[in-house]
């Protein structure tokens, strides 16, 4: 799955079936290449909530469903990845993020989609408010 | 090889850990004494309105110098300025604008910036000069810029600096083809017995 699709998937309680809202973004960590928290953004009132990615029960193609809506007690750094920039670490440009791919079951990622191409999720090193860092392919 | 680049063009150049954090820009590239590497950068903030910053990144701690980003492991890795340029003032002031003599006695011109080769060697190969009437030939008015490759061994005084002789064969107009040029120009001296 990208990205690009998750993003906008109505996100409902699965005990209520109770829309809390949409999924704005996902929340990448780079080190370990996993997706850890998605960003919820309510219809109306237009809050953003922060789920961790274990309070997911599952991730399908029109619905986001949720066990609990609680959220976590510590709230990691947000950095958007499309549209960031792609650094290699010999400190050369490599474009921007275009999308992610990553696995709906786990939250793996799987790619980092560039318009010069796709980079691996093991190339990643870092993700910062600069850049995303990877490395040299 | 890897990318040539102007210690001038290197101003502003954003500093960027490997964690992708910018936690400052380059102000200035300090050199050695004998001008033959890098072994700094000053600092400043980054952002229109910041200053220039107390801390300074020395060569030790970067991970690869690239064409849109100086790479550091981290923010840790910067030291107070004192630590990186005891004696910047002075070494500036010596490469810039110094004069550049070859080893027959005959002035080629004056430094107009520094060569150095990228990736984390940070090696100095050559200067960018305002080059005299010995070196390329004309009317005065068309003051002419060129590449010269920096010899093996290479003294720098106050005021001036010599190159080998035959260093001034390998001049170049732009940066492209002096990587060539710098390239055979050291063929060249491995061939050559001592």
């Amino acid at each position: 799955m990208l990205f690009s699709q998750a993003r906008g998937l109505p996100v409902l309680t699965l005990t209520e079936a109770e829309e809390i809202g949409v999924l704005r973004s996902l929340t990448v960590d780079a080190a370990s290449g996993v997706v850890t928290h998605v960003r919820v953004r309510g219809r109306h009132s237009r809050k953003e909530t922060v789920l961790p990615w274990g309070a997911l029960h599952a991730l399908g193609p029109d619905a986001v469903l949720v066990r609990s809506a609680a959220a976590p007690a510590e709230v990691p750094a947000h950095h958007e990845l499309p549209g960031l920039r792609i650094l290699a670490e010999t400190g050369y440009e490599l474009g921007t993020v275009k999308d992610v791919a990553f696995e709906p079951e786990t939250g793996r990622v799987e790619a980092v989609v560039s318009a010069h191409g796709e980079v691996p999720a093991d190339r990643l090193l870092g993700l910062g408010d600069y850049a995303l860092v990877v490395r040299a392919g | 090889m890897n990318e040539l680049m102007a210690a001038r063009s290197l101003t502003t150049l954003p500093v960027v850990t490997l964690g992708g954090d910018a936690v400052a820009q380059i102000k200035d590239t300090v050199f050695d004494a004998a001008a033959g590497r890098v072994t700094g950068f000053t600092l400043s903030g980054r952002g229109l309105l910041s200053g220039p910053l107390k801390q300074s990144l020395p060569w030790t701690a970067v991970h690869s110098l690239g064409h849109d980003a100086v790479m550091i492991r981290d923010a840790l890795a910067l030291r107070e300025t004192s630590v990186v340029v005891a004696r910047r003032e002075a070494q500036q002031g010596r490469v810039l604008h110094a004069k550049v003599l070859t080893d027959e006695g005959t002035e080629v011109g004056t430094v107009l910036d520094v060569i150095v080769e990228g990736g984390t060697s940070g090696r100095v190969v050559g200067f960018r000069i305002a080059a005299g009437k010995a070196l390329v030939q004309g009317s005065r008015r068309r003051r002419h810029r060129v590449y010269v490759p920096r010899g093996e061994t290479l003294a720098v005084s106050g005021r001036a600096l010599v190159i080998p002789a035959d260093a001034t064969r390998y001049v170049a107009d732009d940066l492209p083809a002096f990587v060539a040029r710098v390239g055979a120009f050291h063929d060249e001296r491995k061939g050559t017995p001592p």
